[in-house]
């Protein structure tokens, strides 16, 4: 008979653990609590909710989500405007974060040129130099290359191929075998072909978690759109200038919990639907370093 | 006569692999060039520059004012700035990083609850941080549901954590050390998953308790994640500004709870500021970048010694 050691414990073991149990149980509830709140409160009305903020007294209404919905806006653009403009930023910027970084990691994992192997020691050596000072700079060039509030160029900024998402990449084409694309030479296949109708199928998991992750970074970046987008507003942009308001000239602050839990919805279904595969990258992501 | 052929064959192929991947790296090429190089380069070049009339001169000028402010006797911004930096590592590496390793071990032991605590760990790094502060400032604001709760329960008053100069910043570093738990939580218990079962079970055949084996046996076996998060932290002490900007009202006078990353990132749109923000990173990657390969290198120096 197999012993299960791992949770086989002696007296004081058990108290120490039911200690930690409780700073774990805290410390989840200080996470879980002050959402459960907003979610509740987001369904209250303005009046009932004033008078008691800890109760949940006056009855339910979807007020606060028909209100911003459709009244609540930030320098003229409205609820849905942030969220299509936050799909729109959020999509091309996952684009762009995928498509130059499967280029370069697996022309630079398959192809043995010299000149691969020094772009991967320059792809190293970035992610150890800090920028920090360079944001004047990015700031200067966007006004000078007109990318500012233009949903055309401005995915250029993020379309960099030696960031995170290359190593995921570099790893994960570097696990696929060469032999297939051997087999397609034989047959005559071109370069683009063995990449498109060989290659990338059997890339098609990894690039699908990194995808989903990515997606989520993005649709949760707010900086592109505070230096960048502040004509195009993203939910981001659009909720924090709303609190600012609310919370310091003091108005009614209902709808604003009501666009928060909306503009959490979407990640919470990806995330939902994509745990384990988040779960995944996340864990493999991180061992690199 | 066959082999001349299979070797030409060959250095076509070659050939056509080379031109193939040359076609494929030069759009990367060519951002890599313009958005990190040429704006590297540029920063450099804007820290040496002032503003003058309608066109830039070079100049020390920005060079003169971060070191003129810190010599200063009073309170000047740039210590501030640099002190919260400290203090940002310090939170980052010497509280967040030991709590991290406790709670990744804890999951590792498989407390009750585990996989439901996964899941809330979650929560702050799939929701977005501007959300995460707007909720988290709101529900401990004067007159917020917790300080009504503590006032209606214990008859506690609370203070005002976020107007109230004296616990600003550490509100601050709370809210980061919080927020920032969950997903270095997920990845070292995900690294500790993989530990060999066998040397657990030899261990605890020796009689050993779980202090011994969480010294002996579990930190050395995570050291080489520990070593990256610790230089993740530190690199991010220099960079990170988020918290302090969207916890910052946007008419408030800024000065106890900045740091170098959030005065940077107020300088880039600012046609008089733009040079000296240019500047002070450049001074502050000049200081951040010996001290993060420093880490690296007496980091990897001790993780080398673990084999498993």
């Amino acid at each position: 008979m197999k012993a299960e050691p791992v949770n086989r414990r002696n007296k004081t073991q058990k108290i120490c653990f039911a200690i930690f149990g409780v700073i774990l149980f805290l410390y989840a509830l200080s996470v879980f609590l002050p959402f459960a709140w907003v979610f509740l409160q987001s369904f209250r009305k303005s009046a009932a909710f004033y008078d008691n903020q800890l109760a949940l007294s006056g009855g339910l209404d979807l007020g606060n989500y028909a209100y911003a919905f459709l009244q609540m806006t930030y320098k003229k653009t409205n609820f849905v405007g942030m969220f299509s403009n936050n799909v729109i930023l959020a999509a091309e910027m996952t684009a762009a974060m995928i498509v130059f970084p499967t280029v370069t990691s697996y022309v630079i994992s398959k192809y043995p040129f010299k000149i691969c192997k020094v772009m991967l020691i320059v792809a190293l050596a970035i992610t150890v130099i800090p920028t920090i000072g360079s944001l004047p700079a990015m700031y200067k060039l966007t006004n000078t290359l007109n990318m500012r509030n233009n949903f055309l160029l401005i995915w250029m900024l993020n379309a960099s191929g030696f960031g995170f998402n290359f190593f995921i990449l570099y790893s994960g084409f570097q696990g696929i075998s060469w032999t297939y694309a051997e087999a397609g030479k034989i047959d005559g296949a071109s370069h683009l072909r063995i990449f498109l109708q060989i290659m990338l199928p059997q890339a098609k998991p990894f690039l699908i978690s990194v995808a989903i992750t990515t997606f989520i970074t993005n649709w949760n970046d707010y900086l592109t759109a505070f230096l960048y987008m502040d004509k195009q507003p993203t939910l981001s942009l659009g909720l924090y200038e709303l609190g600012q308001k609310l919370l310091y000239e003091s108005g009614n602050i209902t709808p604003l919990f009501a666009g928060i839990i909306l503009s959490l919805i979407p990640t919470v279904v990806l995330f939902a639907v994509f745990q384990k595969a988040i779960m995944k990258n996340m864990s493999v992501g991180g061992i690199k370093g | 006569m066959e082999m001349i052929a299979k070797q030409l064959k060959k250095r076509k192929r070659l050939k056509s692999g080379y031109l193939f991947a040359v076609l494929m790296m030069a759009l990367p090429l060519v951002q890599f060039a313009v958005f990190y190089v040429y704006v590297n380069f540029n920063s450099w070049v804007m820290a040496f520059q002032i503003p003058l009339d309608d066109e830039y001169v070079f100049s020390l000028q920005n060079f003169k004012s971060f070191f003129e402010s810190l010599r200063y006797d009073g309170n000047s911004q740039f210590k501030y700035m640099l002190l919260n930096t400290l203090y940002l590592f310090v939170a980052g590496d010497l509280i967040a990083l030991p709590l991290t390793v406790f709670f990744s071990y804890l999951f590792y032991k498989k407390i009750a609850g585990s996989q439901f605590y996964k899941v809330i760990l979650y929560l702050p790094t799939v929701i977005s941080i501007v959300m995460m502060t707007l909720v988290f400032r709101y529900f401990i604001t004067v007159n917020g549901p917790m300080y009504l709760a503590f006032d209606k329960l214990f008859g506690v008053r609370l203070p005002d954590f976020f107007g109230d100069s004296r616990y600003a910043i550490h509100t601050i570093m709370f809210f980061n050390v919080w927020s920032g738990l969950g997903y270095s939580v997920i990845l070292l218990s995900g690294v500790m998953a993989r530990f060999p079962v066998e040397i657990f079970e030899s261990l605890r055949i020796d009689g050993a308790g779980y202090t011994k084996e969480f010294f002996k046996v579990v930190v050395p076996l995570a050291w080489p994640t520990i070593c990256t998060l610790f230089v993740l932290n530190l690199a991010n002490a220099f960079t990170n500004f988020s918290a302090f900007m969207l916890f910052t009202p946007s008419n408030y006078e800024i000065m106890r709870t900045d740091v170098i990353g959030y005065y940077v990132y107020r300088s880039a749109g600012s046609f008089f500021y733009a040079n000296q923000g240019a500047a002070v990173g450049f001074i502050v990657s000049a200081i951040a970048l010996p001290i993060v390969l420093l880490a690296r290198f007496l980091l990897s120096k001790t993780s080398e010694e673990v084999t498993f």
